[in-house]
């Protein structure tokens, strides 16, 4: 072979790829014959082994050299290895989980809420972790793991306020506000400084996960849309309410009517405390209702065009954080107390309890923190309103007539 | 030339249904022989070709021969017995993929 390498000059080759990070004998011997190789492949054509050696050397990517021992290493890397395995099979299993928690859920059977809790916090903290320790791991050139880090971060507060939000658990707000904070304060301004760095190679795929999860989240908390039945069905009962409310308050006002009768004989003050605590109430609510509308420049239920009556922005500000809705309920629970204390029979006053039960939980689920809709907070509203009318005219009709 | 994407699951299966046909290679034989055989489509570096190389050797499905040829050693890899059948069945594998991607992507018309 005329074209044979020289005894010198392949240790230079050698000494050259333990200098570009290649220790494992093994794999050394292979790149060094590899090399080899190429150079006597160039040399062939009657060039000298120096510019053959250095075309070869240019022809190859030097910065993917110690990666082809850390990437065989890993591979070789029993435990590394079986910890991978184990993570897409824990991700697997864990997703899983969750599904068949939805699946539950939707069909309301029982234990929907444990499966879907245990789904997420095996994501959270078992899955998401070795994943990304893998990956960081798989890395050849240590680079600094804030990213990874204030990525898992991120994503453990959205899935938390997921979880929190499915559960009904307290605080989901306050997680959701955090979650979004980290997400645009924390990640997006790393995740965008990170694409301009490295535009030339491959987009991350997990990270633009992360960032579809996040932003489908934030929607989903705040603009989801809701179908345009649903919304007319909520406006029908809502004007339904309404319509009852108007009978009853009339009623109710020719009832107080009676007392000023000089042939009435009951407690006067009793049931004009009731009546003004009633309207004081009602009143305070149906500001509330117009607020709602006005917000959105309407003044009042549209007939046909239901633009914005599903914003959850508007109740979110009107109710949430203007601190109207805990107003309400102190108001309301005033107004129980009043009832409880006034009326003595318990057949009159299980039936006012029916009408007012909002004052209790029903009306922190419902008419609770971000969840609500416009057209549904204006019917809780309105069904608020008829509950109260009904428990005045029934408590002033027994006064009445006792 | 072929995306590395596309060949990144079918390496081993190259790998191992060329030393199935011909035999002992060594490194560099096998990514000239990839390179004849796809007519210079499929370029293989050696940075994807060495860690499938040790990591099949690992697995017990190929085994290697040290020869020193002048100051450097060649290494020759060869099937094992398991690599043998793990070779067809790879190919086989791999033949009906190709078939039912076919289908997928050009379904011929009813």
């Amino acid at each position: 072979m005329n074209s044979a390498i020289s005894d010198k000059n392949i240790e230079l080759i050698k000494s050259d790829i333990r200098d570009l990070g290649i220790s494992y004998e093994s794999l050394l011997d292979d790149i060094l014959d590899h090399i080899c190789c190429m150079v006597e492949d160039e040399m062939e054509s009657g060039k000298d082994f120096n510019s053959s050696y250095s075309d070869v050397m240019d022809s190859i990517d030097k910065k993917q050299i110690p990666d082809i021992q850390h990437q065989t290493l890993l591979l070789l890397d029993k435990k590394f290895q079986k910890m991978k395995n184990f993570t897409y099979r824990f991700g697997l299993i864990s997703t899983f989980i969750l599904l068949v928690g939805a699946v539950f859920k939707r069909l309301h059977w029982p234990g929907a809420g444990i499966l879907i809790t245990l789904g997420l916090l095996f994501i959270m903290f078992v899955f998401l972790p070795l994943y990304l320790y893998g990956n960081y791991k798989e890395q050849s050139e240590r680079k600094s793991p804030v990213y990874q880090i204030v990525g898992y971060i991120t994503l453990i507060f959205l899935l938390a306020a997921a979880m929190f939000k499915i559960q009904h658990w307290q605080g989901a707000g306050l997680i959701i506000e955090i979650a979004m904070a980290v997400l645009m304060i924390g990640f997006l301004p790393l995740y965008v400084a990170n694409a301009f760095q490295k535009a030339s190679k491959r987009v991350n795929l997990p990270y633009i996960i992360m960032v579809v999860v996040g932003i489908v989240l934030i929607s989903f908390f705040f603009h989801v849309r809701m179908g345009l039945d649903r919304m007319e069905s909520y406006r029908d009962a809502a004007v339904e309410n309404i319509t009852v409310t108007e009978l009853v308050t009339e009623k109710t006002a020719g009832l107080v009517k009676l007392t000023d009768d000089s042939l009435f004989t009951g407690n006067k003050d009793l049931v004009y405390r009731i009546h003004e605590k009633a309207i004081e109430l009602r009143v305070y609510a149906e500001d509330l209702q117009d607020e709602l509308l006005s917000s959105v420049d309407l003044s009042s239920l549209p007939d046909r065009d239901m633009v914005n009556m599903d914003s959850k922005l508007v109740p979110h500000q009107v109710l949430y954080q203007s601190g109207a809705r805990e107003e309400l309920l102190r108001k309301s629970k005033e107004y129980a107390i009043l009832l409880e204390e006034t009326i003595d029979n318990d057949l009159v006053m299980g039936q006012i309890r029916d009408h007012i039960e909002f004052t209790g939980k029903v009306w922190n689920d419902e008419l609770g923190e971000l969840e609500s809709a416009l057209v549904l907070s204006y019917y809780k509203l309105s069904d608020v309103i008829k509950g109260i009318a009904l428990s005045e005219y029934v408590a002033i009709a027994y006064l009445l007539h006792h | 030339m072929i995306a590395k994407d596309l060949l990144k699951g079918t390496l081993r299966t190259i790998v191992l249904k060329l030393l199935a046909d011909n035999g002992r290679m060594y490194g560099y034989e096998i990514t000239k022989k990839v390179e004849e055989l796809s007519a210079g489509k499929i370029m293989l570096t050696f940075g994807a070709l060495y860690p499938v190389l040790h990591k099949l050797e690992a697995d017990g499905q190929i085994k290697t021969k040290t020869e020193y040829i002048g100051k450097r050693f060649r290494k020759y890899y060869s099937l094992t017995e398991i690599g043998r059948s793990w070779s067809q069945q790879k190919v086989d594998e791999f033949f009906e993929f190709v078939t039912t991607l076919t289908y997928v992507l050009n379904p011929s018309p009813a």
